[in-house]
């Protein structure tokens, strides 16, 4: 069965769109809508994407994720013999009862409306991109892929905070894990590059994003752990969230606001990680760059050792949940093109079967690329994430089920 | 030498008495409130505990005492290692309230009322956190501006230092080796595990306060940001009561429903503790293996605490869940010293370095 796939990928001021030929993944268009809302100091922009060719970009208003939809549309129709056979939406957390891939109608939309807090930044545009999609396109199967999903095989065990259940389970407290989309991808990636079966396949995905960052531990080529708790702010050092806090210091943050919730989630999310650690930079590179001469150069040594340690430690103990690993595996952003960062979290590294060939990693461009030394037992891949094929393949793996 | 140690918790207060190298104690008891009953004034410290051990000790034959050991929870960057009680000493201990704000004015009270009691005998403080002051930064470290945590000396120590250290020292002598890698696993209700390169720990669980790490008996360890801030925002729980549910009332005791030591958890089969024993499990398994990459190796796992006697049965599925991974087996050791004889040996060579037995 061929078919073709539109895949939605909604930032809070951004809609990414690809269309592809499912199962060849063939790329039949794609883009990006940019600075969808209320205008700012660029106007909103439709970017579609070359493929080969130079991109093209039209200034076009787009006060909402509706109105951006409308446009990407227009632009699909300029193709009619390209047109999407069904649709599939990215969702940061799918909350606790869409755990599954679902398929949308009224009912899953109202579970999505009721569990929009869980991701807040990024589910309601999300919701109205689905709602404006079911209006545009009514007689389209549209389906929801969250990033949760990946992780609904977390043990029990693994997903329970110590605290009374009791307040857990009237307030819906659990760890969720985030990345999903990613981490399954780089996984059944390099298990297909190594010749074992996704279903025999152990691997530690680190999932370095210039923005979030998480980990997730595999076994059986099924998530049993994931850095990020109920909410993302949970777990690594990233650009702009501080990850692990202990419980005291986030009571005493809150005792200084006067109880101001949302002051102290501010100040966690957006001005912590990187950027609270250094001061000047949110981003990880700029620390790792910085030269001797440099006038903040011990804020940014210390910024990135503090970055890099937490991440080995995480790889640490991923390790010792999985077992003797197949492979680590390091992708998006930073793990894709910062070799120091793969060079640094790998050294040392030896008593878990890793050994890193320091030149093959310094010289990996053309990715995927295995940077591991020949005899180390445990493999080290750089792989290149690619979250909307991922989506098509669970799009088209559940319109082949039904 | 005769030597008396005190252990003073919120909850109650522990004496022990020791003559000489004996480590049977002489005289022990202990005294406490329960429950929520949290103050122990110095006066009722002075006339219920101090008074009664006086007594009981001069019917012993141990008066005059050599030393008397208090154990201190946090002695904050400033106290790095054991240090005689001084009245300009415990204007420096004063400073540091702030930062533990039960403990510290608690921990002066003692002092002062065992002053009293004893005056002519020395008093030694030995603080739980000395053992952690010099963790790297990379480790003590929070990912936040620097400037929130370091106007309040917010970083991260440990609070299990004194059995650590002890258990490290004895893992160094046993292995004849100088700097071994070493994971040191403290079993007390709030259980902790350090990575230390012989008697330098490199990576510890507990946190800025002792409820960050492994889930206690009542504490939650970790735990998101985002979820404290919820329970927070909770009409009924508030700033106040999220701290309570947090240290009192999480942990395994908030897993099972009911009070259970972590002895009980290690030792049972009991379906009803099943949830809470994996939960436990699985968060040790995870600090072993940061505790490993933070070493770069592994020579054994020491094991220590009141609860030491579950190591066996602990270290046996530890061990065959990290074969798994470094594809060998794993030394473990034990090291079975009670808190009173780690702060009898600590005050014995306080004496015996200063010279003070001598005066005495």
């Amino acid at each position: 069965m061929t078919m073709n796939v539109l895949v939605f990928n909604c930032g809070s001021s951004s809609l990414k769109y690809r269309l592809i030929a499912m199962p060849g993944e063939e790329q039949l268009s794609s883009g990006e809508a940019q600075r969808i809302g209320p205008p700012t100091a660029k106007p909103s922009c439709l970017v579609l994407h070359g493929n080969g060719r130079p991109n093209e970009t039209r200034t076009i208003p787009m006060r909402n994720h509706a109105e951006a939809l409308q446009q990407v549309v227009a632009v699909l129709r300029e193709t009619p013999d390209a047109m999407p056979d069904v649709i599939g939406h990215r969702l940061v957390n799918g909350g606790p009862t869409i755990t599954d891939r679902s398929w949308i109608d009224d009912s899953v939309l109202a579970e999505l409306i009721a569990c929009q807090d869980l991701a807040p930044i990024h589910n309601p545009p999300a919701i109205a991109t689905i709602q404006a999609c079911r209006e545009m396109f009514p007689g389209l199967p549209q389906i929801v892929i969250s990033d949760t999903n990946y992780h609904r095989t977390i043990p029990l065990h693994a997903r329970t905070y110590a605290i009374p259940q009791d307040v857990s389970r009237a307030m819906g407290i659990r760890k969720y894990g985030y990345h999903g989309i990613s981490h399954q991808y780089v996984v059944t990636e390099t298990a297909r590059l190594m010749n074992i079966p996704l279903d025999r396949f152990r691997a530690v995905s680190c999932h370095l994003g210039s923005g979030g960052a998480s980990l997730c531990a595999v076994v059986d080529g099924r998530s049993i752990d994931n850095t990020m708790g109920y909410s993302p702010l949970q777990g690594l050092i990233m650009s702009t969230r501080c990850g692990d806090l202990d419980p005291g210091i986030t009571l005493s943050l809150l005792a200084d606001t006067m109880g101001d919730r949302s002051a102290v989630e501010t100040r966690l999310n957006n001005k912590s990680g990187v950027l609270g650690l250094s001061g000047r930079s949110a981003d990880i590179r700029d620390a790792l760059d910085s030269g001797a001469d440099d006038s903040g150069s011990d804020r940014n040594q210390m910024t990135a050792q503090v970055y890099l340690w937490r991440l080995k430690k995480y790889l640490g103990a991923y390790l010792a949940l999985v077992g003797r690993a197949d492979a680590v595996i390091f992708t998006d952003t930073i793990g894709e093109t910062v070799p120091r960062v793969r060079q640094a979290v790998c050294s040392g590294m030896d008593v878990f079967g890793i050994r890193l060939d320091t030149e093959r990693n310094a010289s990996a461009r053309q990715l995927p690329a295995d940077v591991a030394t020949s005899d180390s037992p445990v493999r080290v891949w750089a792989v290149a994430t690619n979250e909307e094929i991922s989506i098509a393949r669970s799009v088209y793996q559940a319109q082949c089920e039904s | 030498m005769r030597i008396l140690t005190i252990n003073s918790t919120l909850r109650n207060l522990a004496v022990a008495a020791f003559r000489g190298g004996s480590d049977k104690p002489i005289l022990k008891q202990q005294v406490g409130g329960s429950g929520d009953d949290r103050t122990l004034a110095s006066e009722q410290a002075e006339a219920d505990v101090f008074l009664p051990v006086s007594r009981a000790l001069e019917e012993a034959g141990m008066l005059p005492l050599d030393v008397i050991a208090v154990r201190g929870l946090h002695g904050g960057e400033r106290f790095k290692r054991p240090v005689f009680a001084s009245e300009s000493v415990l204007a420096e201990l004063a400073t540091l309230a702030p930062q533990a704000p039960l403990h510290v004015p608690r921990l002066i009270e003692i002092v002062e009322a065992a002053g009293r009691a004893f005056p002519l005998t020395p008093v030694v403080l030995v603080f739980e956190t000395a053992f952690f002051v010099p963790l790297p930064e990379r480790e003590r470290r929070y990912g936040v501006d620097p400037e929130l945590t370091d106007s309040r000396s917010l970083r991260r120590y440990g609070y299990h230092g004194i059995f650590h250290e002890g258990a490290c020292l004895h893992a160094v002598r046993k292995l004849e080796s100088r700097e071994p890698c070493l994971l040191s696993i403290c079993l007390e209700p709030r259980p902790e595990l350090a990575a230390c390169r012989g008697r330098r720990p490199v990576m510890v669980t507990g946190g800025s306060t002792p409820v960050e790490g492994l889930p206690g008996e009542t504490s939650c360890g970790d735990l998101d940001p985002s979820v404290v801030l919820k329970l927070a925002d909770d009409g009924r729980l508030g700033p106040e009561g999220t701290n309570h549910l947090l240290t009192c009332k999480s942990g395994l005791r908030g897993l099972t429903g009911r009070n259970v030591s972590l002895a009980e958890l290690l030792q049972s089969s009991d379906e009803d503790l099943q949830l809470a024993k994996d939960v436990f499990l699985h968060h040790l398994l995870r600090a072993c293996g940061a505790g490993i990459a933070a070493l770069g190796g592994l020579d054994a796992i020491v094991y220590s605490g009141r609860y030491a006697d579950s190591a066996s049965v602990l270290h046996d599925w530890l061990n065959g869940r990290l074969r798994a991974t470094l594809q060998r087996d794993t030394a473990s050791l034990l090291h079975s010293h009670t808190l009173a004889q780690h702060l009898r040996d600590i005050a014995y060579v306080m004496v015996r370095e200063s010279g003070v037995a001598a005066a005495v």
